[in-house]
């Protein structure tokens, strides 16, 4: 179903807030009846729904709010950006951005109506958000001049220009988007097209590659993507500034030795050819500046340069976290010579102050704390053989290394599919997957490469690509792509799309069976291998069998847990509440919209049989129409509803389950079935207005 | 021997909890040549019980195989010891 324009800017408008807006104001602000208001609440209401989100939170007094959901966000963008007719409307920091980028950039004073038209918007908002744009230049030393009837420029030293243009596009463009940008000459979303038109306009593109690739080869080393990015963003943002004639005025940088550097050579005639071809002039400080670069970009391999001092600092906070995480590390070279390829340029960025964005810095710091708190503490030997703090960016690059190495501490055999993992650098994000596929996988990780350097990879070295970034070359269906955080639903992915290619050697007995191989390789002679294989399986099978057996399967409380279990929830009827009862179980992915519309099916079909006792309904289907996961949940409400039960109506409480097959759930079952048959333990759920209350009694049902 | 079948819509929630209490209820009867099953109300039609057992929405739809006791609420316990011994002592089980 699609929304209409209306529709999607009260989404919008909820979304903002994230509050109570009342239907009046409303019906006001759209010149339109709050009835018709009404309506288009219903229409993304079941939009919404529909596509797996809650209901939205509607008081007859209060008004209409948008409850914060998971993946709602994303949700909305993806729609605004793809589905809609309607044209793209830009949020308050994407105008923010684009506002300032402008100004920066601009030859002449721009008015305000320019960006009213631009940005359609209105010119209060302008106004409005000017004030919060002086704001941020101010803390970078710029000003924002506004002369009536001219219009507004910003003031201040090209130097601090530069770093505010280089700090917005980096905040918004990643450098891997540039990278497909240069390649494709298309960004991937809107707001980015306007920004590289920006960055890029009127410059050759090609040109600027072929410069990039003229200092690789000189300086015989690869930058990585990262490294790519930014010198290509940094002379495409001097050669602007030249041609716009700025005056510009840098400082001189003074680095002891820069000049003696073969990256002063290169940049030397990087600025000639520039020179050439723009027919520009460039100053001479440019020329220190696009050596610092060349220097400070972190290249894929370098040769040259002597590591003893930083190879013996990279070993002593290797081995302090070995001691912090009391585990030895296999590849203790190789992390070593890793963490110092790595460290070189970060070396040179830190020193002078070139600040390098990482993306990740926030999840990793969110779910990595602990690795990020103890790199941090390591680093100080670091720290003072720099003799300056590193920033945390940085912290959370070296974080990964570290975490990397840890994962891969885990003893990994019998690997079959060839993988080759690839991100933006092929050292950081992508040792951190190949650690993580190693553990959850059965596969043999060829290479962790640069997405660069995958064209020159011959395809007979391996089976799968896996890729953190989007590989401009190859279509979707030639590699898999997952977050570099290897989320859970990354897990899925690999899994399923492992599971079809490689089914059997994924099956966790023919691994074990495999080792146990290899251990009785050692001090037998094997006469039959083949029959020992077989009755090895044949035994691991039948312990199995009796695991499960004597575990008696699941128990309540294996099921019901914390998070399927939702309070005095608000429901206006009962398929409402039913929907509470499954979204749980699909936020978790334990079943699908199917078995959802299967229950309802039920209903329909049989009647309001479940509703298996006073108040009580037991929501289920077959596994069949849709289980991923034995499961269940629980949810009470504030507001009994009617399920049209002659005599068990109404419900205030919802047990929904999902069965995988016709016994494994028997004993929870029976145990929730004891549950509900002691009134007093009954009504303590029923009544609870917390989960610890409704744990505890789940837990005294639930053992043997 | 003689055979109890529970049903209800789907045969994997509802009908096997009732089949529990019935076991319960025999056991304190001291009946022990009862068997008691639970099923899908549409295996239900293909299987020869002796009583069929469901809630009182989907009881009619049992009464066609067989005699049923119908049940208002499936965690009463009361409910079930009476209709079932009901149902036993017309059958002569008891």
């Amino acid at each position: 179903m699609q929304l209409n324009k209306r529709c999607i800017d009260i989404l919008q408008r909820l979304r903002k807030s994230y509050d109570y807006i009342r239907t009046k104001e409303l019906a006001v602000l759209y010149k339109v009846t709050p009835r018709t208001i009404r309506y288009d609440l219903d229409k993304i209401e079941k939009f919404l729904v529909k596509n797996g989100f809650e209901y939205l939170d509607r008081h007859h007094i209060r008004g209409v709010k948008l409850k914060k959901q998971k993946g709602l966000e994303n949700f909305i963008n993806n729609f605004i950006n793809t589905e809609t007719p309607y044209k793209y409307v830009y949020s308050k920091s994407e105008r923010i951005t684009i506002m300032i980028l402008e100004l920066l950039q601009a030859n002449e004073p721009l008015k305000v109506g320019y960006f009213e038209k631009k940005l359609f918007i209105s010119r209060n908002t302008v106004l409005k958000e000017l004030d919060d744009i002086e704001k941020w230049l101010k803390k970078r030393n710029l000003n924002l001049i506004r002369k009536p009837r001219i219009g507004l420029l910003i003031e201040g030293s090209e130097l601090d220009k530069r770093k505010a243009i280089i700090e917005c596009t980096s905040e918004n463009i990643s450098l891997e988007e540039i990278y497909g940008y240069i390649n494709r000459k298309i960004a991937m979303s809107k707001i980015n097209n306007i920004q590289f038109e920006l960055l890029f306009s009127e410059i050759d593109i090609d040109f600027l590659n072929s410069l990039i690739n003229y200092a690789e080869n000189e300086l015989n080393k690869k930058f990585s993507d990262d490294g790519y990015g930014n010198i290509i963003s940094h002379i495409a943002i001097m050669i602007k500034r030249l041609q716009l004639n700025k005056k510009i005025y840098i400082p001189d940088i003074n680095i002891e030795g820069i000049k003696e550097s073969k990256e002063y050579q290169v940049s030397k005639e990087i600025i000639s050819r520039i020179e050439d071809k723009f027919n520009i002039k460039v100053p001479k400080v440019e020329l220190d500046y696009i050596a610092l670069h060349l220097l400070g970009a972190k290249s894929l391999k370098n040769s040259e340069v002597e590591e003893n001092e930083l190879s013996s600092i990279v070993e002593k906070m290797i081995e302090e976290i070995e001691f912090i995480y009391n585990v030895s590390f296999k590849d203790r070279n190789k992390i070593v010579d890793d963490l110092v390829v790595h460290l070189r340029p970060m070396i040179y960025r830190v020193k002078f102050g070139l600040h390098q964005k990482n993306p990740l810095h926030n999840k990793i710091i969110t779910n990595y704390k602990e690795l990020f708190l103890n790199t941090k503490s390591v680093a100080r030997h670091l720290e003072d053989y720099l003799g300056t703090n590193i920033n945390e960016h940085e912290l959370s690059y070296i974080a990964l290394h570290f975490g990397a190495a840890l994962q891969n501490t885990v003893d990994n055999k019998n690997k079959n599919v060839k993988v080759i993992v690839v991100c933006g650098t092929g050292i950081g994000t992508a040792k951190m997957v190949a650690s993580q596929l190693m553990k959850e996988f059965n596969v043999d990780i060829v290479d962790t490469i640069s997405s660069r350097e995958i064209r020159k990879v011959d395809n007979e070295d391996y089976d799968l690509i896996i890729s953190t970034v989007d590989i401009s070359e190859y279509s979707e269906n030639d590699y898999v792509k997952i977050s570099p955080l290897f989320l859970k639903k990354d897990y899925e992915k690999l899994k399923k799309f492992l599971q079809t290619k490689y089914e059997a050697k994924l099956n966790s007995d023919y691994i074990l069976v495999d080792k146990l191989m290899k251990t009785i390789e050692k001090y037998c002679d094997i006469k039959d291998r083949g029959l020992l294989e077989y009755e090895l399986m044949y035994e691991l099978k039948e312990n199995r069998k009796r695991f499960f057996n004597e575990r008696g399967t699941y128990m309540l409380n294996d099921l019901l847990t914390r998070e399927v279990i939702d309070l005095n929830v608000k429901a206006r009827d009962w398929k409402e509440a039913i929907k509470k009862g499954t979204n749980l179980l699909l936020k978790k992915g334990c079943i699908t919209d199917n078995y959802v519309s299967a229950i309802f099916n039920n209903f329909k079909e049989v009647g309001p049989y479940m509703v298996v006792a006073p108040g009580i309904v037991l929501a289920h289907a077959r596994p069949e129409d849709g289980v991923n996961r034995l499961s269940m949940s629980l949810v009470t409400l504030s507001n009994p509803v009617k399920f049209g039960h002659k005599t068990n109506d109404p419900v205030n409480m919802i047990v929904t389950f999902a069965a995988v097959d016709n016994e494994s759930h028997l004993k929870a079952l029976s145990q929730l079935m004891e549950l509900l048959m002691n009134t007093d333990d009954l009504n303590q759920v029923i009544n609870a207005t917390n989960k610890e209350a409704v744990l505890s009694v789940i837990n005294k049902y639930s053992s043997n | 021997m003689f055979k109890i079948l529970v049903c209800c819509g789907s045969g994997l929630g509802s009908s096997f909890m009732i089949e529990m209490n019935i076991k319960k209820i025999l056991k304190e009867l001291n009946v022990d040549n009862v068997e008691v099953g639970h099923s899908d109300l549409s295996s239900a039609s293909g299987s020869n019980a002796d009583i069929y057992v469901g809630t009182r929405d989907i009881a009619s739809n049992l009464e066609a195989l067989g005699d049923t006791v119908s049940l208002n609420s499936m965690i009463d316990m009361n409910e079930l010891r009476e209709k079932l011994v009901a149902k036993l002592k017309e059958k002569e089980i008891l």
